[in-house]
């Protein structure tokens, strides 16, 4: 048993729950990858331990992205939500947005005639309207009757209401109204779950506004139920360090904060595998990359520019809208799972549709027959066919046999479709990172890829060319990369308000004031959760030109504003807007939307990588070959293959070539140069 | 509502009503379950379910009375035949098609 101290990463995915740990002295860094069981996911925590032969005791601590809140709201088992809102608005949970988008592909909805809007979040049978008007002014034109809120209240729990949510018009720019009403709820409501807009999201736009609100309600009693169970079997197993949470934005927190805002965690999955990216960015000293991770059934794309992953001010979880500073991640149906079929046009696509885990790619032998792309690379030879974790043995006869019937419906070689779905995998890949790049104004060419998951390597150097990017690094355990994220990642927080005005009418002062008004609650909940002042504030405003409809996030200076600062403010915007869109209008009137400011505690050191254990160079070259099938005109080649733990330092490899691992196999193309770095990463540059 | 550039100036008060959407077959034969989801969502009232659609609902406990609403639905039924004798079944096919496969 090692009693050294540890902290641990964990990522919990659909079908596994990775354990990274990293002893704190040494750096030494052990992975397990081990089933997750699905309604305990503590369980799956406990058993990584054990398989690492670690003791809970000597943790000191659990980071871990959590995705029960969004299994919840997938699976339908939040809480029975009621709403409370401003007379004649409620309906706004049916009517929705106008944009045409709900079909399968959002490219196919504007012309889809029968396309259906998602149920309402909250049923018409759960919401309430009451009297009360406040104006965008601020001013209140008609004052709020408690008494109508209680009686509102009442209605709600007799209809089953176990949560409630309350969203008045313009409470962003005055919340008193919803304040008065969450006073008189928490009385009333034996559970106290209760949110209301002004403490979940504290912005215009009501529709979204209002299902944040009634979103972060129904969670209240997931997120609450989870994290008593999770602390109370790490206790009971001899843990007593810190349990930390990942947040959407790629921050982590403890658990007292997100007890009131469990929507924070919903997109915590992807979050980790960029946030690890970043770290390695900076290692590595790239200031523009783009993370790549690619698993079972998605492909994650996300930048990575000067160490950071952007943020947004929304995402979507199940169609509904979730507006919460999120890291901008890119998620497409194609992963190592995704399914090969030929369309009503006789074209073959890939995914979205996934095999997942169970029954898996047909080379999984559990019953899978449809092909997927995982059963395309065994059957090239690309993938290390021994290698697979969690003692899943492969079987190539099973891969093919999937693979014949589309071939015959083709008229193709086995191989050519083989090789086919792979190119049609990677081009919906390329498209993904075109969108984030090209689409906005980026140039690939000056990009690194940091390719992961377990199908990521796979595909780096294809996806690489396919976009022009010159180099791809590919980290050590790639296919637990993402829960280094949860390691390194940054222990913060964000405060947000509303805050429309014309910049021309901005009162510097008053300006100051709003800015250092968030500053202080997001420092007080960095402190009431870590016991340190930040070491790091950031201010950052959502503007946009008077008259347009959507803003811009713009970076300010994190200094008290001066009188002159609004000119530089100004400024930001201009260059913001002309990087986005190609060009900025210096003589229109430019107003403020939002402000959002950021307060950051780093991650303790981790001595990641400089343990490196690699490259036994004393046991001699271990190589061997295989057939590959590079490409299938000239059928298959005799191609190196490498075990990853025997590479050194400084060896150099050339494309074509594999490389297997316990988590994940690479596979560089020709026309590639690889060298291994001193941490032991794979560097592949275009020849 | 057929007006175009109708100035507003302050004080004016501009009210639109809109009916809801049409109804598309037999009253009488559309699924009680739907009937009751929809004076569930106030939508509908107990009052109109019971006069038009032939269907009563157990306020109190938010629930269908089947029985009552079975025999219900046959006497309007005869009552309707009398009212409206050339009344013909309406063909909801061309309507309720599956949307196209996505392609």
């Amino acid at each position: 048993v090692n009693n050294a101290r540890h902290v641990l990463g964990i990522d919990i995915g659909g079908t596994f729950t990775d354990v990274l740990a990293v002893e704190a002295e040494t750096g030494t860094v052990s992975v397990a990858k081990v089933p997750t069981v699905p309604g305990s996911l503590v369980d799956g925590i406990v058993a990584g331990v054990d398989e690492l032969g670690l003791e809970l005791d000597s943790v000191t601590r659990i980071v871990h992205g959590s995705t029960t809140c969004t299994n919840a709201l997938i699976e339908g088992t939040q809480a029975t939500t009621g709403f409370i809102g401003t007379r004649g608005f409620s309906d706004e949970f049916d009517i929705q947005r106008m944009a045409r988008r709900w079909a399968k592909t959002p490219r196919a909805a504007i012309y889809d005639l029968h396309q259906v809007k998602p149920p309402p979040f909250v049923p018409r049978r759960l919401r309430r309207e009451v009297d009360e008007r406040t104006l965008f002014s601020g001013e209140i034109a008609e004052p709020l009757d408690p008494g109508q809120v209680e009686d509102a209240a009442q209605a709600l729990i007799a209809r089953g209401a176990d949560a409630i949510a309350v969203c008045f018009l313009w409470s962003p720019v005055n919340d008193s109204h919803e304040r008065l009403a969450k006073a008189r709820l928490e009385n009333l409501l034996p559970s106290g779950f209760v949110s209301i807009s002004a403490e979940v999201a504290p912005l215009v736009r009501e529709y979204e506004r209002m299902v944040t609100t009634a979103v972060n309600a129904s969670l209240l009693p997931v997120l609450g139920d989870y994290l008593q169970s999770v602390d109370e079997r790490l206790h009971q197993h001899g843990f007593r360090g810190r349990l930390l949470l990942m947040q959407s934005h790629g921050g982590v927190s403890g658990p007292g904060h997100l007890r009131d805002l469990p929507l924070l965690t919903l997109r915590s999955g992807p979050v980790g595998g960029a946030v690890a990216a970043s770290f390695l960015a900076r290692r590595l000293n790239r200031s523009r990359v783009i993370s790549c991770d690619v698993g079972g059934t998605s492909c994650d794309t996300a930048l990575v520019l000067d160490y950071e992953v952007p943020i947004t001010d929304g995402t979507e979880v199940d169609h509904y809208p979730v507006r919460i500073p999120t890291a901008d991640i890119r998620c497409i149906g194609a992963g190592g799972g995704s399914i090969a079929a030929i369309d009503a046009g006789g074209a073959l696509r890939i995914g979205p549709e996934s095999a997942g885990s169970s029954p898996g790619p047909a080379c999984y032998g559990r019953g899978g027959v449809l092909p997927t792309l995982t059963d395309a690379n065994l059957t090239l030879g690309r993938f290390g066919r021994d290698t697979l974790a969690a003692g899943i043995e492969l079987s190539t006869g099973e891969a093919r046999r999937s693979l014949e019937r589309l071939a015959r419906a083709l008229g193709i070689a086995v191989e050519a479709a083989a090789e086919g779905i792979v190119r049609i995998a990677v081009a919906n890949m390329a498209e993904s990172i075109r969108l984030q790049t090209i689409d906005r104004g980026h140039d690939p060419r000056e990009f690194t890829l940091i390719a992961f998951g377990g199908a990521g390597p796979l595909h780096a150097t294809l996806l690489a060319e396919a976009c022009s990017i010159p180099e791809v690094v590919i980290p050590v355990a790639p296919g637990v990369f993402s829960s280094l994220g949860m390691i390194v990642a940054d222990h913060s927080h964000y405060a947000r308000s509303s805050c429309l005005v014309p910049l021309d009418d901005v009162d510097v002062t008053d300006l100051e004031r709003r800015f250092s008004a968030l500053e202080r609650e997001a420092e007080h909940q960095l402190r009431h959760d870590t016991g340190e002042t930040p070491s790091r504030l950031r201010r950052s405003a959502a503007m946009r030109y008077a008259l347009q409809e959507w803003e811009l996030p713009v970076e300010l200076p994190a200094s008290p504003l001066q009188r002159d600062d609004l000119e530089e403010i100004r400024d930001r915007f201009h260059k913001a807007h002309h990087a986005r869109y190609g060009f900025s209008r210096k003589d229109r009137p430019v107003e403020l939307v939002a402000l959002l400011v950021s307060a950051a505690v780093p991650a303790p050191r981790v001595a990641y990588g400089t343990a490196n254990e690699h490259g036994r160079a004393d046991a001699g070259d271990v190589s061997r070959t295989w057939p590959v099938v590079v490409d299938p005109r000239e059928g298959a080649v005799e191609v190196v293959v490498h075990p990853r733990e025997r590479l050194v330092p400084g060896q150099e490899l050339h494309g074509p070539v594999v490389v297997t691992e316990p988590t994940s196999t690479a596979y560089v193309q020709p026309g590639w140069d690889v060298v291994v770095d001193s941490m032991g990463n794979l560097v592949a540059r275009a020849a | 509502m057929k007006a175009e550039r109708v100035a507003v100036r302050e004080g004016d008060v501009l009210v639109i009503d809109a009916t809801s959407g049409a109804g598309f077959g037999n009253p009488l034969e559309r699924d009680p379950h739907d009937v009751l989801e929809d004076v569930l969502d106030g939508i509908l009232s107990p009052e109109r379910a019971r006069a038009q659609y032939g269907v009563v609902i157990d306020v109190r406990a938010g629930a269908l009375d089947e029985d009552a609403t079975n025999s219900l639905r046959i006497e309007l039924g005869r009552a309707f035949a009398t009212t409206a004798p050339s009344h013909t079944p309406v063909d909801r096919r061309g309507y309720e098609l599956a949307p196209p496969a996505d392609t």
